[in-house]
């Protein structure tokens, strides 16, 4: 996977992100892509042990991490969350 | 009756209890083709573990993980269930016994009830629950718990208004579906079954005997169990931690150990096993609900010898600030001003302090039944001294009747995995009574044929679970279905009380029925506990079962956002609407299924790996014993007796006479597992020496290494010497004279690196002891110990030890005993806490009691089958509580010291319990694929091999005609494949790219209307 | 196996900030071995490049599609409207895809990879040069190692005086062909083959001639 990565975004690519000055009120959007054995397990052990944590992250089960996509990546940045969370 | 061939025995079970010891025996041959009639006293199954709120020491929630075995149980069609039922007589033979059965009135029909509970709000007549230990009230009509199996009320005749006085019947009215049958009558009925399996489970010690404790009295002394229910978000304070005097928030929290064990004067002379850990998991929840709390634990010895307990009860004290006090409580008395409670007790120094706490919890212990002698009558079996069945050692699941087996705390008192070990060993005792009748008594579950959904536009159902109020009181559970009502492709949307009962699960296949919905969505708890159920629920309907998805809005919503409704409705509607848009794009999936080899491969010849091999031999497969040794018996060889007395040498002696003579089992010594391919069901194992054999399961019995001291002075002096070497000289008729032996507990054990409780040690030094004081009272025996870990029935050898003038000294890890040698002369400083000072004795014979190690084969077996291990290097299980001789690979089991430092008894459970497993496994003519796997599309691959390439388990291959083919068996679904593949060729069945685009899309709809 | 290399993203970038509607065009054989220009690169591209677009504020609809080649005709009709509807096209092809496709299209077709080499694939993500199509393979006196693909300075009858250690004077990591070369030859009991000297070098069938064409007209079809 990373070879892919590191492919897909060669080494020298200038830095193509302006830094943006972040706003008080941002409430960043964020997707998780759990495994399901683990990251998930651990998800839902957070609720089982009431640990609070903020409410804009959004799950999506995998069945293992291995199966994240560059395209699920691009996807959900370009469809304008501020984090993905990659867990497994 | 039909039978095979010319058996006379029968193809049914009966299991006697329903906790969860019976409930694991009953899907174990239930599953591998035998009928099991399961009695159970109480109106629902679930026992003692359903009343648990968390278990150590991982802190997992004990509903979540028996509700859906109780729902198994329940819907399996080779169980039928027996509840308000007892046993009242037994006859015949093992093989064919008749059994009658005594059954009381529901007065609620079964078949009609929907579980609604509209009857039992409508009842005028409270009554205090049982259940919740006495802490509120139930009514006359009532479930025994909100999760009952069956999901049917029941009418309690005693306080029923209708059957005591002649009038009221509120829930007759109220009954829409004509339920209640005041008619009803008590039933006599008898059974045929081959075999017996007894789990009553336990009584609880009552604390009302020890007045001077306070219970009944004071009101904020509970017991451990009603404080389960105190922390249980399903129990009388949803989970807050509440005094019962006045509802405040304790601060000082108090527990109280051995209340009821380990007190022949007052109570049970036993130790109960559980108290110090569930004391320690109670204080540790406790802090985790209200942060402000301050545990304290008052004990007697920190009895936590089983696997990661030590580290647990480390976490407790270093990350939770629990703090532990040895001492005993002498009396509790309350502060009639404030409802406190002040606690007397002696310091370490001697000194009495009167201390305040909030609130008193007392660890109550486990005794047998009131009526456990006439139980054992009416079974025909002996009772031990204590009332628990009678068993041996070295077979600890048979009773002394033969076909008669016993599981659980009725055994002795022990935890739950043991109880869910012993109960799949009572499967394989009994499946190796009953081999060759396995499927004469049960009927094949008939499915509707599956509609073909294919050319349907997606009609999907959403059933938002109010699940009690653990989702309801932070989700406007109404609000997610109406919104969900206008979703594209949501043909049907509603909330549902408890999706996961029978009664919703009726629901759910109606509307189904009803709205002709091709897709469902169930919104409640997580997908990895009940994601099968609810499959099995629209499968039952005629749907494919992966056109279904669970959306988690109560772990992964309403619990951590718990108090901010607003915004733990919206994410629940997100999650929702994530699920939905995957769902849309949902297809059926079609699972092969391939052949099982019917043989074993058994890894280790020593007692576990000939227990496990003996068991699945007698079910009649065919078994292979690698040992790595010129001959079988591992560490065993070197035991003489157990604590009981029983004769190992002997024991073990039959064992390998029994494996030599078994015509099923092929003995492969002095060789070693080269290799082994295939997979579940169908594995080709090489060995070093050549010999190759095919196989369906592997139990991995590689045992464990006995530490070889280097402290002490062991390795300078003749006079020094371990427990082991020590047996062998008393074996050979050792004369102790008037010599003075000083035994050293914890040599190389509960200390990092290494900090684990090696479990045997404590016993093997109090054999040697009363061995050497039994044969010459002369002789001294002083044992240095830091806790004296005798736990259950061997407390009376502890017990028996102190009578025979045994002393115990105890240390602290931070001042050890010091041994200094000089020759002949042996002096050993230690700090006395009783005298509160230092001394010196002088022994003849300092003996180390030296702990357990992972074998090292161990790590090469972990590699060779990709087993993962735990920090000390034990195996890892599947799951601690509930799949404690699985591996989470298919196929692979564990028993004995691979899995962690046990006693024999437990290692001769455990490694019954792997043959019970592995024989579900092998009694499967075919085994199902599962249908969560990559799906390979030839046509659409170009062969880049990427995939072979990346593929952790080798199901890519190139085959005959050059190209990329797949292994669909072998394949876990993990989809690395699908992310590397150039040409997607690869798809993941119910994670599709386009499914997860769904998601991705769905997930991110209210950003890209807000942009 | 042709191989390429994505170009940078700014590069891209410039070529297509201009135009309003951009199909990201993938080539599903060479370049998607080496998981460079498939379709699902393609898709990959399109993605960085729309957000790109949405970062410099700029309005252009970036699509992707891809066919199984770009060197064959009839491919194309597949994808026949979504080239239709775009006004540039970004090939992720090899140069040979690119040009192809500019020759059947009135739009301007750019080129997504850098055409990097023929080569073969090591493992996963290391590609390696084996030949240069010179159009007169030898690889049957030289032990089937080939010294014009593989050797710096495409020496035929030797090691040049740069040769140290087996490895060639450009970089301490290149193996010296030569050194494989007799090695292989020795391995093979054929090292007479490296003492007949080779001619000089025909560079007719290479480049130097010309672009090359080849008809079979066996399997020529008319039409």
């Amino acid at each position: 996977m990373t070879v892919q990565a590191q492919a897909a975004v060669p080494e020298e690519a200038p830095s193509i992100e302006p830094v943006i000055e972040i706003p008080e009120d941002w409430d960043p959007s964020i997707l998780a892509f759990a495994c399901h054995y683990c990251a998930f397990a651990a998800a839902d052990l957070a609720g089982v042990m009431r640990l609070s944590y903020s409410h804009n992250v959004k799950i999506i089960r995998m069945p293992c991490t291995g199966k994240l996509d560059h395209g699920y990546v691009l996807r959900a940045f370009e469809r304008g969350v501020d984090g993905l969370f990659v867990a497994g | 009756m039909k039978k095979k061939g010319n058996s006379t025995k029968r193809g049914s079970v009966l299991i006697a209890g329903g906790g969860i010891g019976g409930m694991q025996a009953a899907l174990d041959l239930a599953d591998s083709g035998f009928k099991v009639h399961m009695i159970q006293k109480d109106s629902s199954i679930g026992g003692t573990m359903s009343m648990l709120d968390k278990t150590f020491p991982t802190g997992d929630c004990s509903m979540c993980m028996i509700s859906p075995k109780m729902v198994e149980v329940g819907r399996h069609p080779n169980i039928v269930l027996h509840t308000l039922s007892e046993v009242t007589a037994v006859e015949g033979e093992p093989g064919d016994f008749t059994v009658s059965v005594h059954e009381q009135p529901r007065y609620v029909d079964a078949e009609k009830c929907t579980g609604c509970g509209a009857c039992e709000k409508k009842c005028p007549k409270l009554v205090v629950s049982e259940f919740e230990q006495g802490l509120t009230k139930r009514k006359a009509i009532y479930s025994l718990l909100p999760q009952a199996v069956p999901n049917t009320r029941v009418i309690d005749p005693v306080n029923c208004l209708y059957l005591q006085r002649g009038r009221c019947k509120a829930c007759v009215k109220f009954c829409d579906a004509n339920a209640i049958n005041f008619d009803d009558t008590a039933k006599d009925y008898q059974l045929q079954v081959g075999a017996i399996i007894l789990s009553p489970g336990l009584d609880r010690y009552n604390p009302r005997v020890r007045q001077e404790l306070g219970f009944g009295r004071w009101p904020n002394v509970v017991t451990s169990l009603q404080f389960e229910r105190i922390l249980s978000a399903s129990g009388p304070f949803s989970g807050e931690i509440k005094r019962p005097s006045d509802d405040k928030h304790p601060r000082k929290v108090a527990w109280i150990q051995c209340v009821g064990s380990r007190d022949p004067h007052n109570a049970n002379p036993w130790c109960s096993s559980v108290c110090c850990m569930y004391a320690t998991k109670q204080a540790v929840i406790a802090k985790e609900h209200d942060g402000s709390i301050q545990p304290t634990v008052f004990y007697m010895e920190m009895r936590a010898f089983g696997k990661d307990f030590d580290k647990y009860v480390d976490r407790a004290k270093t990350e939770y600030g629990v703090v532990y006090r040895r001492t005993m409580i002498s009396d509790v008395k309350e502060d009639p001003d404030t409802g406190s409670l002040i606690l007397r007790y002696a310091a370490e120094d001697g000194k009495l302090i009167n201390e305040v706490f909030d609130m008193v919890v007392l660890s109550i212990g486990f005794q047998p039944h009131a009526d456990a002698a006439e139980f054992a009558r009416t079974f025909g079996i002996e009772p031990n001294i204590h009332g628990f069945a009678r068993t041996s050692t070295l077979s600890p699941v048979e009773t002394t009747r033969p076909g008669v087996y016993v599981t659980g705390t009725y055994q002795g008192p022990k935890d739950i995995p043991e109880t869910v070990a012993q109960g799949s060993a009572v499967a394989g005792r009994s499946m190796a009574l009953l081999g060759e009748a396995r499927g004469t008594d049960i009927t094949v579950q008939e499915l509707p044929e599956e509609r073909d959904i294919t050319e349907e536009e997606p009609r999907v159902g959403v059933f938002v679970c109010h699940c009690g109020i653990n989702i309801a009181q932070t989700v406007d559970v109404k609000g997610v279905a109406e919104e969900m009502r206008g979703y594209p492709g949501v043909t049907y949307s509603d909330d549902l009380m408890y999706a996961c009962a029978p009664d919703g699960q009726e629901k759910i296949k109606e509307i189904i029925n009803e709205h002709k919905l091709n897709r469902v969505i169930v919104a409640s708890c997580t997908p990895r506990t009940h994601a099968p159920l609810f499959q099995d629920t629209i499968r039952e309907v005629g749907l494919n079962k992966y056109l279904f998805e669970l959306a988690d809005i109560r772990e992964q919503c309403s619990w951590c956002h718990m108090g901010q409704k607003e915004i733990a409705t919206l994410k629940a509607k997100e999650i929702v609407k994530m699920n939905v848009a995957k769902a849309r794009h949902l297809q059926p999936v079609h699972t092969d299924a391939v052949d099982v080899t019917p043989a074993a491969l058994v890894i280790g010849g020593g007692v576990a790996g000939m227990t496990s091999a003996l068991s699945l031999a007698d079910q009649g497969f065919d078994v292979h014993i690698v040992e790595k040794n010129d001959q079988l018996g591992g560490l065993a060889a070197n035991v003489y007796r157990t604590l009981d007395g029983s004769d190992v040498q002997a024991f073990v002696e039959e064992k390998i006479a029994a494996v030599d003579n078994h015509p099923n089992i092929a003995t492969h010594l002095d060789t070693e597992v080269e290799n082994t391919g295939g997979f579940v069901g169908s594995f080709k194992t090489t060995l070093a020496n050549g010999d190759q054999f095919a196989h369906g399961a592997i139990v991995v019995a590689s045992g464990g290494m006995e530490y070889e001291p280097e402290e002490y002075g062991y390795k300078e002096s003749d006079h020094v010497i371990t427990q082991r070497e020590l047996e062998k000289q008393i074996a050979e008729g050792l004369d102790p004279g008037s010599r003075h032996f000083l035994m050293i507990q914890c040599v190389g054990s509960r200390e990092e690196p290494l900090n684990f409780c090696s479990r045997i040690c404590c016993q093997d030094a109090i054999k040697n002891a009363i061995a050497i004081k039994e044969k010459s009272p002369a002789a001294q025996v002083t044992i240095l110990y830091r806790d004296i870990r005798t736990y259950g029935l061997r407390e009376d050898f502890y017990q028996k030890a102190r009578d025979l003038g045994v002393l115990f000294v105890r240390f602290e890890p931070e001042a050890k005993p010091q041994v200094d040698i000089d020759g002949d002369r042996i002096q050993v400083s230690a700090f006395d806490y009783v005298l509160n000072r230092d001394i010196r004795l002088f022994p003849d014979t300092v003996v180390l009691s030296t702990g357990l190690r992972p074998h090292p084969l161990t790590e090469k077996v972990g590699k060779q089958y990709k087993l993962t291990r735990n920090p000390d290097g034990f195996f890892l299980e599947a799951h601690v509580k509930l799949r404690p001789v699985d591996f989470p690979s298919e196929g692979l089991y564990v028993a004995g010291l691979a899995h962690a430092p046990k006693n024999l008894d437990e290692t001769v459970s455990q490694a019954l319990a792997a043959a019970g497993r592995a024989g579900v496994l092998l009694s499967h003519d075919k085994l199902s694929v599962s249908g969560i796997i990559s799906k390979h599309d030839r046509d659409i691959c170009m062969s880049c091999l990427a995939c072979l390439r990346v593929c952790p388990f080798g199901s890519p291959f190139i085959d005959e005609d050059g190209k990329v083919s797949h292994n669909e068996v072998i394949c876990t679904g993990c989809g690395i494949c699908a992310g590397i593949c150039p040409a997607k060729a690869f798809q993941v069945n119910n994670f599709r790219d386009d499914q997860i685009h769904a998601m991705i899309d769905a997930a991110t709809e209210n950003i890209c209307a807000k942009a | 196996m042709i191989v390429g290399e994505q170009k940078p993203l700014e590069e891209l970038w410039e070529y297509i900030k201009d135009h309003k509607k951009v199909l990201v065009f993938g080539c599903n054989t060479c370049v998607a071995v080496c998981q460079q220009g498939g379709n699902k690169e393609a898709e990959i591209l399109a993605s960085m490049l729309r957000m790109k677009a949405t970062q410099e504020g700029v309005d252009i609809d970036i699509q992707d599609s891809g066919i199984e080649r770009q060197c064959e005709h009839e491919f194309f009709e597949k994808a026949e409207d979504r080239i239709e509807w775009a006004d540039a096209v970004l090939s992720t092809a090899c140069g040979i895809g690119v040009q192809f496709m500019a020759e059947n299209y009135p739009k301007p077709i750019y080129p997504g990879l850098n055409t990097t080499f023929l080569g073969a694939v090591e493992e996963l993500g290391v590609y390696t040069e084996r030949c240069q199509a010179c159009g007169q393979c030898i690889l049957a006196r030289t032990g089937g190692i080939c010294p014009i693909a593989r050797c710096a300075k495409r020496v035929m009858n030797g090691p040049c005086g740069g040769s140290t250690n087996g490895k060639c004077e450009i970089s301490k990591d290149v193996d010296c062909a030569w050194q494989l070369i007799v090695d292989r030859l020795k391995l093979l009991g054929q090292l007479d083959q490296y003492e007949e000297l080779t001619p000089i070098k025909d560079w007719s069938s290479d480049r130097a001639g010309g672009p090359r064409k080849l008809v079979r007209e066996d399997v020529q079809h008319d039409s």
